[in-house]
């Protein structure tokens, strides 16, 4: 991974450490999505769509790659 | 703009609701219920005659001067400590009363120099003015011994203590105690021998005094006086304006000749300070005038060419051009800038509106990024508003102080006093943090409770709190049901009962003991009002927002929200970081905290604007770097900021900065970002310009020109070229005139005028239509969220991933001093390097023994990304296993070492975890010499400048 989607991934992360805290699932992945939707630049979200896409989401937490799978462009 | 004197009542006013009826020399008058006999006077504009009595500190009754008859009454009491009684008839003025006085005034003028033609005081000496008020026409007596020849103090920079001027009023003493509450000044010796001395007979430079003027202030003669009145002379008009250092926005009294600035003096009408003032505000102005300033517009092609001056006209046409260029080339999304919470909020709205507007994109962002971004989006999710929900006057109602990752006496002086005030009232006191702050232990104050937590693990401390209070039944139910969303109470309340948050399975991560945690969750959840203030040691982590949330989470558990004496109170670092922030300075929100995408907000500014405004959040600063380095994001327009300096890992900031291919920087220095700069556009110090500072509190304060511009314009003049230039038009004549365009578009600006604020003082917002006087404490009724109710959010503790281990085993924490402002780009430029001349390490003694490190030896102190070095200072204020040190210098290179680690949420740099090693060493570092090398060049270039 380049250090630019190494950072994505781990702020990925980040976010759905603090969302996993709910014990239903599908709340946490919602939270993940809209908080990345609503605070992250467009080539950010576009990069880490990219690398799920491309690089099965390596790196992401299952709970991050639920989350981006659900990210549209 | 006249130079017209503050009233003096003489003594304090009461705070009693009961009105009290009596006769003063025959006129009837009706005052508050312990109100003394001298302000009742003052009040009706009988002013007796007095000097140990003033209205900022309790009377003391020793000069005799203020003596009055009451009628039934025996002998001549003080009228500043008899207190007025129904029914009462006093008289202020009688052949006796004057006999008296005059016999007082003698023996007082009988060893006080009768130098008054050629005192620093003349005209502004209380003992003068008495002295003709009592009629004195001869001192009768010749003393043999006079305190005449005693010596001045000249240690402290800003003023002079000259004893032989001194009447031992003890006003010093008592302002010292009540006012600022250091206790650093007593009266040493008794009778004749008596005399005010600082610390134990020493100077004032050496004692405890921490120069925030108060003495000076009190002072009714020419004993205690700035050095600045004694070298100019007395000043012939005021101005009030709002200090531009930290986030208590303290109001001012500008005292100037001219356009001359002769001495900054806290306003005792100020909503804020009440009078009072810190070193920094009172004294540290001077570099405002300093001959680092730079007032030509400079342009370069390169970082490696010399700058060129250049007319107004020529660096706003090539800093337009190069933006344009660079998004002709790039893209729309390859610029963007930064807007300064030291400047305005009139100036922030409007570089945000230029970014949206003319560039077309969202890439804003401000330095509450890497200070309260946290508390804007906790609060926010959670209250439904990103903001402390009280006034700073609220603490004088609180029972327990709960001061979490704060430092207020050092980073709010002020406010820090006054909550001193309450806490020597008797308020208990719970402190969490790492390191022992002044607060633990000072003068009449001594924590309950000092949770000295491992760095990085508030969320943990605060689950455990917050555990105790639902496990042990402390949840105020009613509360609960009446303002919090339910439904997410209840979840929260089974997340948090679990027993992995109990204070006993925390232990071993926090560090603190369990039945400490228990006891100080215990006194926080049983007090009647219990007040929770935070700061920097709160945001400053990879779970900054996680920590904001549990905050608010516990208060409302304990129904400690929507009154006087409790809240959650965020203690904003630079003085308009609060306003900043509302102005819309976030990439993702509009100003009022509206995100970019809501199509309501984005149909209202895209109207009012008149242009297209986009729906995608901008980049955050930490992304911008990212972005150049991905060459993707190639200029910038930089507003009084340093992120050269104040963002972490410098060398990953440094690196994009020589990226970009244009930085135009707007600041009154050359500071470090500049040296990354192609344009420069010289900005105006506080003092040249009209506008308004909103504080930690809310408080929309005025901000008042009292001197012209020394570049020529002020900054929202130079942001309006610059957009003028770009294409996208602004034409505003002043600064009201943009208050009233935020008024229009934002909701809780909406009653906001400068016409009103000039009635008032000042207002806090939320501030809804014209007749409202604003919102004091918010959430009263409901919160601000849609619904109205309260949100409780899950806060499970997540390590941070910067861990110690055998290389690097000890955390670095950072802060800041009392005698220095943030990156120290304007008090590094005053006297009060005296006091702080370097960043120094803090290291515990074990740890310093196991390096055979001693106070003062140079230490290497390396992370993960970078080292520096710096002197050693062994200190047990620190923990073992934990080092501390601040970021005033540049050459310090603290920001070398710290890491990208970052909120989850918001991307506040985790500052206050890294782990590193610390070694003895004998040379500084590699970064620094180059750092030196870099600087010494920046600064020939600069030179060029004047002779090209």
């Amino acid at each position: 991974m380049s250090s630019k989607v190494d950072k994505l991934v781990k702020m990925a992360n980040d976010i759905s450490a603090f969302f996993d805290a709910d014990p239903d699932k599908t709340i946490a992945a919602a939270g993940v999505k809209n908080h990345i939707l609503r605070s992250w630049d467009l080539r950010m979200r576009k990069a880490i769509v990219e690398h799920l896409k491309h690089h099965d989401g390596e790196g992401l937490s299952p709970l991050a790659k639920t989350s981006v799978a659900q990210i549209t462009i | 703009m006249s130079m017209k004197k503050e009233k003096d009542f003489g003594t304090p006013a009461s705070a009693a609701t009961e009105t009290v009826n009596l006769e003063i020399d025959g006129f009837k008058v009706t005052v508050p219920a312990g109100t003394s006999v001298m302000r009742a006077a003052a009040s009706i504009g009988i002013d007796i005659p007095k000097l140990c009595a003033t209205d900022s500190i309790e009377p003391f009754g020793s000069c005799r001067l203020c003596v009055v008859q009451i009628e039934g009454g025996r002998g001549l009491p003080a009228s500043c400590t008899t207190p007025v009684f129904e029914g009462m008839k006093a008289i202020t003025q009688n052949q006796k009363l004057a006999e008296v006085r005059r016999g007082v005034m003698e023996l007082y003028i009988s060893d006080h120099p009768l130098d008054c033609l050629t005192c620093s005081a003349n005209g502004d000496c209380e003992l003068q003015d008495m002295a003709g008020a009592v009629g004195l026409r001869e001192v009768r007596y010749k003393p043999v011994e006079t305190h005449l020849n005693a010596q001045k103090d000249t240690s402290n920079p800003y003023f002079t203590f000259d004893p032989s001027k001194c009447i031992v009023c003890s006003r010093c003493v008592r302002a010292c105690e009540e006012t600022q509450g250091t206790f650093a000044l007593t009266i040493d010796g008794r009778g004749f021998d008596s005399k005010v001395s600082a610390g134990q007979n020493e100077d004032f430079l050496s004692s405890e005094c921490v120069s925030c003027g108060a003495c000076v202030q009190a002072c009714p003669t020419a004993t205690l006086m700035e050095n600045n009145v004694i070298e100019n002379g007395q000043p012939e008009h005021a101005i009030i304006t709002t200090c531009a250092y930290c986030g208590v926005g303290c109001s001012f009294r500008a005292e100037m000749k001219g356009e001359q600035i002769i001495r900054m003096v806290p306003n005792k009408d100020g909503k804020a300070n009440h009078g009072h003032s810190c070193v920094k505000g009172r004294f540290a102005f001077g570099y405002a005038t300093h001959k680092d300033r730079i007032t030509k517009p400079m342009i370069r092609a390169s970082i490696q060419d010399a700058w060129k001056e250049v007319s107004w006209e020529e660096a706003i046409a090539y800093a337009a051009s190069e933006m344009k260029r660079i998004q002709a080339k790039y893209g729309k999304d390859s610029v963007g800038g930064l807007t300064s919470s030291r400047c305005t909020n009139e100036e922030a709205y409007l570089v945000q509106k230029l970014i949206r507007a003319g560039f077309g994109n969202n890439n804003v962002d401000t330095c509450a990024r890497v200070c309260h971004s946290p508390t804007g989006y906790g609060l926010k999710q959670t209250f439904g508003e990103s903001s402390g929900t009280q006034d700073f006057d609220s603490v004088m109602k609180a029972d327990v102080i709960l001061i979490i990752g704060a430092n207020p006496t050092d980073g709010h002086p002020v406010f820090g006093s006054q909550m001193k005030k309450r806490l020597r009232q008797g308020a208990n006191l719970i402190i969490v943090d790492p390191r022992e702050i002044d607060l633990v232990k000072t003068p009449h104050v001594q924590a309950d409770y000092h949770l000295k937590l491992r760095p990085s693990t508030n969320v943990a401390i605060i689950n455990a709190m917050a555990h105790v209070v639902v496990n042990e039944g402390f949840v105020d139910e009613n509360f609960i049901n009446a303002r919090c969303d339910v439904a997410s109470f209840n979840k929260w309340r089974t997340f948090i009962a679990d027993e992995r948050h109990s204070p006993e399975a925390t232990e071993s991560i926090t560090g603190v003991p369990a039945a400490q945690m228990r006891a100080a969750a215990r006194l926080y959840a049983t007090a009647k009002n219990g007040a929770i203030y935070y700061g920097l040691g709160v945001t400053e982590h990879s779970q900054g927002s996680t920590m904001v949330i549990g905050i608010a989470n516990l208060a409302m558990a304990t129904g400690n929200l929507g009154r006087d004496g409790v809240g959650v109170n965020p203690l904003r670092g630079q003085n308009n970081v609060q306003g900043s922030c509302d102005m819309g300075s976030f990439p993702h929100e509009l100003p009022g905290y509206r995100h970019v995408s809501d199509p309501e907000t984005h149909g209202l500014f895209e109207k009012t604007w008149g242009a297209k405004l986009s729906i995608n959040p901008g980049l955050r600063i930490p992304n911008m770097f990212d972005a150049a380095l991905d060459k993707t994001f190639m200029g910038l327009y930089c507003e009084g900021e340093d992120i050269a300096q104040s963002d972490p890992d410098i060398t990953h900031v440094h690196a994009a900065l020589r990226t970009m291919e244009c930085v135009i920087v707007q600041d009154i220095f050359l500071n470090e970002t500049a040296k990354f700069a192609h344009v420069f556009l010289p900005g105006a110090s506080f003092l040249e310009k009209d506008g308004t500072f909103t504080n930690a509190e809310r408080r929309i304060s005025p901000v008042r020109k009292t001197m012209r511009p020394l570049a020529g314009y002020a900054d929202w003049e130079v942001t309006q070229m610059l957009s003028n230039a770009l294409g996208y038009p602004m034409n505003y004549s002043h600064p009201s005139e943009i208050m009233a365009e935020i008024a229009s578009l934002m909701p809780t600006f909406a009653g906001v005028s400068y016409a009103k604020i000039d009635e008032l003082g000042s207002i806090q917002w939320p501030c809804y239509d014209e007749a409202s006087a604003g919102t004091p404490i918010m959430h009263t009724e409901e919160f601000l969220r849609d619904n109205g109710k309260g949100l409780f959010m899950l806060t499970e503790f997540v390590a941070t991933q910067e861990r110690v281990n055998g290389k690097f085993p000890l955390i670095l924490t950072t802060g800041r001093i009392l005698a220095h402002y943030n990156v120290g780009a304007q008090t590094r430029r005053t006297e009060n390097n005296v006091w702080h001349s370097e960043d120094i390490l803090e290291i515990h003694p074990h740890d310093a023994e196991d390096r055979g490190i001693n106070d003062g030896d140079w230490v290497g102190i390396k992370s993960r990304v970078g080292e520096t070095v710096l002197h050693a200072l062994v200190s047990e204020r620190v923990q073992p296993g934990v080092v501390y040190t601040t970021f005033h210098f540049p050459e310090s290179g603290a920001n070398v070492i710290t890491t990208d680690n970052s909120d989850w949420a918001t991307n506040c740099p985790e500052y206050k975890v890294t782990a590193v090693q610390v070694t003895k060493v004998t040379q500084s570092s590699e970064w620094q010499d180059g750092y030196r090398a870099f600087t010494e060049n920046q600064l020939d270039l600069l030179a060029q400048a004047a002779h090209a």
